[in-house]
């Protein structure tokens, strides 16, 4: 939920719980205000009528209004509230009503003062309607202005999300997040500059960590491959020995490859390639497909290249070279005997295909790094991400899909 | 033939020193740049592997001032890196070739053996092995007065073989000679094979021996013994 809305949906609770309260109080404010003025009222009624018998002598009457009778007796002033059938109005009224009893010149009178109360359905009626206009009223205006406060106050906090969203380590580009006149926001915006070059301070550590840690593996790699040769040259080695020193060295062999992949990927997350130039894919694919023709020819492949159009990008000529021999070995070692490899270049994209049985069980992982599809202890698994990396800093794209029994890399710029 | 090792890993030095004497050469270590720069003033060498990365100093400043005084010496230079700015640059400042570790010592032969052809002999020696002869110029190999056919692959490896002889290679280290990078993948073996075959029947047909011993599991070894 956005901080603004949260902060809205607070307010009209506690409003809307405020304002339930306040009805209800104001209902009885209201109520007891109207019946004391009532009481004072028909008190005053009653005081004007003993004036007018003790003049006049005659009794007033005005039903329901006014009563006056003679009576023996005296009794104590009451005041209650009663139903009465108002004939005008066709319909029962409550009343209040003021019973005394009092002593006008040696006669006792029954003076019934009444005045129509006001019907608490109207009070509650009325309140509730100006209560909830006013409501309205509040949301509407809070509404309002949070919005234009929004609009003025967030903005430079929005603002600094949308650049944070766009950080990436590596860019390596330092972030310049935008200042305002609210504390709260710099001193944000001032830790988050900290932080950020904090992690991109140790993110680049870690890079030339891994980078001199795969150069400094080369030498001791050298050492042993080179012990392990003279050795091999050595006289009256058993057949176990033999073989036991060939896996050394084959997986030596696995090591250094390994380790110079992830050295090569190291390279070019950190732009080291950046001698660009225009290419021109077509002539260079002829030329790196003549240099494997032999490859191909033993596996009785003959890889076909359709040059529809010619396909022209700007980037750094090892990247390509790096680009397409990975993906011609890739379908090198992925093609069965005797199976189809189809390179076409058209105006847009360029597609390299080869056919095969399936498609691949975990065609989204299949540029990760160390992924292997099958368990092939010669692939490193890094071919394809190197690919992909390539692409990635050169502005290209590339996808992969299954269609009519071939693997399917299209390339787009 | 006298060569300068310098490399400042001893056990790798040591290695690289003891192949190369049983290859035929003369050898000398430098551990450091210092020791090299001091040798390199002393005495003359046909040849200089270079290690670039030293603990005092970068070896590529020890070829910059060989060629201010315009040595007729060949480098070769080795290096953990395999950066193509080190191998430009060293290329550019006049080595003569290039290798990356880890490498194979025959590899590391073969390179030295093409190095020393191209600058003292001009190209024009030929080596001969038995019957064969061949004519690393021209790129052509004779079995008595006959030529052999041989494809481009086949004629160096054969060549592998004649440089590295009574050694044994590894099936790696051929195919990483025959194809460089475009060797770490599966079923090279079969690859070795099949050009290994051909070239055995191409010699056999001319009348020639097989001299490719089959050490089992590993690779093979070129011998006459």
């Amino acid at each position: 939920m956005r901080l603004l809305k949260k902060i809205n949906r607070n307010y009209l609770i506690s409003s809307a719980v405020i304002l339930a309260v306040g009805l209800v109080a104001f209902y009885f404010l209201i109520n007891s205000i109207a019946s004391t003025e009532i009481e004072e009222s028909l008190h005053a009624s009653e005081q004007r009528i003993i004036k007018q018998i003790k003049k006049h002598k005659n009794l007033p009457y005005l039903y329901p209004i006014i009563e006056v009778i003679k009576t023996n007796t005296t009794q104590a002033t009451t005041i209650k509230d009663t139903a009465i059938f108002d004939r005008e109005e066709g319909e029962a009224e409550i009343f209040k009503e003021l019973n005394t009893y009092p002593d006008i010149n040696g006669q006792f009178y029954h003076i019934t003062v009444r005045a129509l109360t006001v019907e608490k359905k109207d009070i509650v009626m009325s309140i509730f309607l100006s209560i909830t206009a006013i409501f309205l009223l509040l949301i509407s205006a809070l509404y309002f202005i949070n919005k234009k406060t929004a609009a003025t106050v967030w903005k430079p906090f929005y603002h600094n999300i949308e650049i944070l969203k766009n950080f990436s380590l590596k860019e390596n580009h330092r972030i310049t997040l935008h200042n305002t006149d609210i504390t709260e926001f710099n001193e944000l915006n001032h830790s988050i500059s900290q932080l950020t070059e904090k992690v991109a301070s140790d993110y680049n550590s870690l890079k030339e960590f891994t980078q001199n840690a795969s150069h400094e593996l080369q030498t001791p790699l050298a050492v042993i491959q080179v012990k392990i040769e003279n050795l091999l040259n050595t006289e009256d080695l058993s057949q176990e020995q033999l073989a036991a020193l060939h896996s050394i060295l084959e997986n030596i062999s696995r090591l250094s490859r390994l380790n110079r992949s992830l050295l090569l990927l190291t390279k070019i997350e950190n732009k080291q390639f950046s001698n660009t130039e225009m290419l021109d894919f077509g002539t260079l694919i002829r030329e790196n497909l003549e240099t494997m023709q032999d490859l191909f020819a033993m596996r009785q492949i003959i890889p076909t290249l359709e040059i529809n159009d010619s396909f022209h990008h700007n980037m750094d000529k090892m990247l390509f070279n790096l680009l397409v021999n990975n993906l011609l070995k890739n379908q090198l070692m992925h093609t069965p005997k005797n199976g189809n490899i189809l390179i076409r270049i058209e105006t847009d994209h360029l597609l390299f295909a080869n056919s095969g049985e399936h498609p691949l069980k975990n065609h989204a992982r299949i540029f990760d790094r160390f992924y292997k599809e099958n368990f092939d202890e010669s692939s490193t698994g890094l071919g394809l991400a190197l690919v992909k990396k390539v692409c990635d800093v050169s502005g290209l794209t590339i996808e992969y899909s299954f269609e009519n029994k071939m693997h399917q890399f299209i390339i787009r710029k | 033939m006298k060569i300068l090792i310098v490399e400042d890993e001893k056990s790798l030095l040591d290695s690289m020193a003891s192949y190369l004497r049983n290859e035929g050469f003369i050898c000398e270590q430098a551990k450091n740049y210092f020791t090299a720069e001091d040798k390199l003033a002393a005495f003359d060498y046909d040849l200089m592997i270079l290690d670039i990365n030293l603990p005092d100093g970068n070896g590529l400043n020890l070829l910059k001032q060989l060629k201010q005084r315009h040595s007729e010496m060949s480098i070769l230079i080795v290096s953990a890196r395999n950066a193509l700015d080190d191998k430009i640059n060293g290329l550019d400042l006049g080595a003569d070739d290039y290798i990356t570790k880890p490498f194979h010592l025959s590899e590391l032969n073969s390179r030295i053996r093409a190095v020393l052809r191209r600058r003292k002999f001009n190209g024009t020696k030929e080596l001969i092995f038995r019957e064969l002869m061949l004519l690393p110029e021209q790129r052509e190999v004779f079995m008595g007065d006959k030529k052999l056919q041989l494809t481009p692959k086949e004629y160096e490896l054969l060549l592998y073989f004649v440089t590295n002889k009574n050694r044994v290679l590894t099936r790696q280290s051929i195919a990483e000679h025959l194809w460089g990078d475009y060797m770490d993948m599966a079923d090279h073996f079969d690859f070795v094979y099949t050009h290994l075959n051909n070239l055995r029947k191409k010699i056999k047909k001319a009348g020639g021996n097989d001299y490719v011993k089959t050490v089992y599991g590993i690779g093979y070894k070129f011998t006459d013994k």
